[in-house]
């Protein structure tokens, strides 16, 4: 060390020399800061072209077989379904498709495809990549692939723009499942050939790069800047001339509070923040204006039926009549929730009417009801597990404990992060005995609700049966339902399943969620899609 | 000297397996199952476990563990469940935009909360003294998520001066990539505008994850100043009518700058820390999103990538320290 004395001791000075400098080098910086910020705010300006939305999630995929989360809102602008949903309704629509039709068994549905339509690469949408599509789905098997790997057995293409598929079980609902913004979203058959790399399907490909129909195509995708651009598609089978913005930008701000500001300075023009108390302050702001939709989306406290002492059906009756709907309405949506009589939303055209929901908050009938149960003056103690960081759930839950408590109830609530309570709640040993759950269906049928909620195949998290629910008459309504495609006839089949299910008090129905999407006042033709949480028709969306 | 760093860096690769095992383990104890979480909602088991076989997860623990080392050793950070992308790249897209800001923030740190320290020191309980120390008190007592909504609502949203968040503005393409640094490579590459728009993003996070470090760093130099101008060569060195500069700057500030430098050095590491919440208030697209959305999805291999990263550098930060004190007194040997 020595021997380098004197070469260190000219290097400290050089290093306190460049300390010196880079101070002044600052000053230097922070004279000319007032230069830079004027040049700053006109950089951060954006046209009228485009439209800029703050994503909260980043991009897991672009994979149209695999995305099932929050990048739908993305994916579903670059591809397309082959049938749609009609505006905010659960109405299904021809999209890619222009008719279709199924055999006398339902178990046969042929489909008559648009003509004239292209791919982004060029390439013309044929009967093929429907087979593609449906077949590249089922063999990567992740996400929407449940609803079609057990029941499709063949896809077969009987001319350029008829395809025929073939189940193995009668599925009345099956063209509600080809109107889901997920798996079944329309992949060109040329860029999977071009692109399949050791039998992987082209994902390795497809997870970052886009070749749909869809009226915008992936123009970047910045994992650096987490930011995806998508550009208009000159070759879109619905044109461009009515009004439409050129450029849509998803900007990732996962921070809610960050979001809000950014609405604010005009930075973003549509935000996808969930928290009321944000959203009300928002609509308090000049050039904001708040969507109110109403959703698919049933908020609820699902009860273990198997276990003891909820298998006890008067014990869930009494607390279904001890839960303060009102109240719970008031404190935790600030009096936006819309009603719930049931397993279905209001928008779904197989809803129970008020009559059909006895349960009012009644604490007479509650104690009357627990008095006549197998513990007639209560004093057991129920598990409640929370999905950490929601604050919905975690009111409900408080409220439900304070009801309870004055039917000698206790409730041990217990917060979670959502990997160990799915883990925990997946079993009915492991699972609690309450657990508020916020829940969507996957399409657009009344089915999908009511067998993923209260099926017998459906328990803990093979579908989102966390009560654990299984009647025997309801297995058997809902299994005629899909062996008929005679509308009315289902529907009642679906009151009747969903009334048994009421009667049993197999959850605390508390309401349906209103979505509420903070918009710049600019911003036209916003259509909410009700079955997903933050997605929006991005074709007809325009900026003034 | 140079038979010292090897040393030193000769104990990272155990240090490295230490921490492989303790993460691995903690990672595997957590009773979820992330092939489930990456299957998707309503996933039935068979779609579960081709995941989990996909992902090695149907293995003995103790073979999984052999098989990422194996991995590891030939640069193999593993496949994240969630993206099905390469971790290795994930950390190079988003390490450097998180070394970008702690890298600034550790410059702010020491070109402000040191010379903040030496007008206390040396204006002791007159009013520079007063204000340095309030300065310094009210950055350790604001929690940085606060003080960062606080300066993106006065500096962005009502004085609008600076952008509110992000790397650069909406739509602005980010320079060619060299570094992953948006300042470095738009200096490289000689991009004024995209330069401009990177520094000026860079402000504001960079202010709030330097104001929790810059107390301790300021404090630190104050007392030790104190302790130093006290001293008799101090003494001596005024008698000799030295200039008040030299002083300070020769006879103070570098015998001081040891303790210094050691509240540095942790500071870099509470820095590494801190700055996960910074970025995602700013909308920073560092690692912070990354690991938190891993952790979320108990995303093994992320979560285990980051965190070895990460142990790198709190290695390499105290080597480098513990280098620069023999630079700074040359009575330290190794």
């Amino acid at each position: 060390m020595s021997g380098a004395g004197g070469g260190a001791r000219i290097t400290r000075r050089r290093f306190l020399r460049g300390m010196a400098a880079g101070g002044a080098a600052v000053g230097a910086g922070a004279a000319g800061l007032g230069g830079l910020f004027r040049a700053g705010r006109a950089a951060a300006a954006v046209g009228a072209d485009t439209l800029v939305v703050a994503q909260s999630t980043s991009v897991q995929t672009f994979d149209p077989q695999i995305v099932y989360d929050n990048t739908v809102a993305i994916t579903r602008g670059i591809y397309e379904p082959p049938v749609g949903l009609d505006g905010s309704t659960p109405r299904i629509i021809p999209k890619l498709l222009t008719s279709w039709s199924a055999s006398a068994d339902i178990k046969q549905w042929t489909l008559k495809l648009r003509p004239g339509v292209k791919f982004h690469d060029g390439s013309d949408f044929t009967g093929e990549a429907v087979k593609v599509t449906l077949e590249r789905l089922i063999k990567i098997n992740r996400g929407f692939a449940y609803a079609f790997k057990p029941i499709v057995t063949g896809v077969d293409v009987l001319d350029p723009l008829t395809v025929r598929i073939t189940l193995n079980t009668p599925d009345a609902s099956f063209m509600a499942k080809l109107a889901s913004t997920s798996g079944n979203l329309i992949v060109s058959p040329r860029a999977v050939r071009v692109h399949t790399n050791g039998g992987d399907l082209a994902q390795g490909y497809l997870k970052e790069h886009t070749v749909g129909t869809g009226p915008y195509m992936l123009q970047s995708y910045d994992k650096g800047a987490q930011q995806v651009v998508l550009k208009q598609f000159p070759g879109y089978w619905g044109g461009w001339s009515g009004s439409h913005v050129k450029r849509i930008i998803f900007k990732i701000v996962p921070e809610a509070s960050t979001q809000r500001l950014m609405l604010e300075r005009g930075d973003a023009d549509i935000g996808t923040i969930v928290a009321p108390d944000l959203i009300d302050a928002l609509a308090k702001q000049p050039g904001i204006t708040i969507n109110e939709s109403p959703t698919m989306r049933i908020f609820y406290i699902a009860m273990h039926c198997q276990r003891e002492p909820l298998k006890d059906v008067k014990i869930r009756q009494a607390i279904s009549y001890a839960f303060d709907y009102e109240g719970a309405k008031q404190a935790i949506f600030n009096g936006r929730l819309a009603p719930l009589n049931g397993p279905l939303p209001d928008n779904d055209p197989a809803h129970l009417s008020p009559a059909d929901k006895p349960y009012r908050f009644d604490m007479a009938k509650a104690k009357q009801l627990l008095s006549e149960s197998s513990k007639p003056t209560g004093g057991f103690t129920l598990s409640l597990s929370l999905f950490q960081g929601d604050p919905t759930f975690r009111k409900a839950a408080e409220i439900l404990q304070g009801n309870l408590k004055d039917l000698n109830i206790n409730v041990s609530i217990q917060e979670l992060s959502s990997s160990v309570l799915l883990e925990k709640a997946g079993k009915p040993e492991t699972a609690p005995d309450l657990l508020p759950v916020r829940n969507y269906p996957d399409y657009a049928d009344p089915s999908a609700m009511i067998v993923a909620t209260f099926g017998k195949d459906a328990w803990g998290t093979i579908g989102w049966n966390f009560s654990f629910y299984a009647n025997p008459k309801v297995e058997a309504l809902l299994k005629q339902a899909n062996e008929i495609t005679n509308q009315p006839r289902r529907l009642q089949m679906f009151r009747d399943a969903q009334r048994i299910i009421v009667q049993e008090a197999a959850a605390v129905f508390i309401g349906t969620l209103i979505n509420r999407f903070p918009l710049r006042s600019d911003v036209h033709g916003f259509v909410y899609n009700p079955l997903l949480g933050n997605t929006f028709d991005l074709y007809n969306i325009s900026k003034s | 000297m140079t038979r010292y760093i090897l040393r030193r860096l000769a104990l990272l690769p155990p240090v490295l397996l230490g921490v492989s095992l303790l993460l691995f383990v903690l990672t595997h104890i957590v009773p979820a199952d992330p092939a489930k979480l990456a299957a998707g909602e309503h996933a039935g088991p068979e779609q579960v476990a081709a995941v989990r076989k996909a992902f090695g997860l149907d293995r003995p623990l103790p073979e999984q563990y052999l098989i990422y080392l194996v991995h590891l050793v030939h640069g193999d950070f593993g496949t994240s469940m969630r993206t099905s992308s390469s971790v290795l790249d994930d950390l190079l897209t988003y390490f450097p935009a998180t070394i970008e800001l702690t890298t600034s923030a550790v410059l702010v740190t020491v070109l402000l909360g040191v010379p903040l320290g030496m007008i206390g020191a040396i204006g002791r309980g007159g009013l520079s003294d007063l204000i340095a120390q309030f300065a310094s008190l009210a950055g350790l007592s604001f929690p940085i998520f606060v003080f960062g909504i606080l300066m993106q609502l006065i500096f962005s949203r009502w004085l609008d001066w600076l952008p509110l968040a992000s790397r650069l503005a909406t739509g602005e393409s980010p320079p060619p990539r060299i570094t992953g640094m948006f300042v470095v490579d738009s200096l490289l590459a000689g991009n004024g505008g995209t330069l401009q728009s990177a520094i000026l993003h860079l402000v504001l996070p960079t202010v709030t994850l330097a104001l929790a470090s810059l107390a301790p760093a300021a404090r630190m130099t104050r007392s030790t100043m104190l302790e130093i101008l006290a001293q008799d060569y101090v003494r001596t060195a005024w008698a000799k009518g030295m200039a008040p500069v030299r002083v300070y700057l020769r006879h103070g500030l570098r015998n001081a700058l040891i303790p210094v430098l050691t509240i540095l050095a942790l500071q870099v590491s509470a820095l590494l820390g801190g700055v996960f919440i910074v970025e995602l208030v700013f909308a920073w697209p560092g690692l912070g999103l990354y690991s938190v959305e891993s952790i979320i999805s108990l995303d093994y291999s992320p979560i285990m990538g980051t965190a070895l990263l990460l142990t790198v550098i709190y290695v390499v930060v105290n080597l480098a320290t513990d280098v620069l004190y023999a630079f700074f007194d040359p009575r330290i040997r190794y």
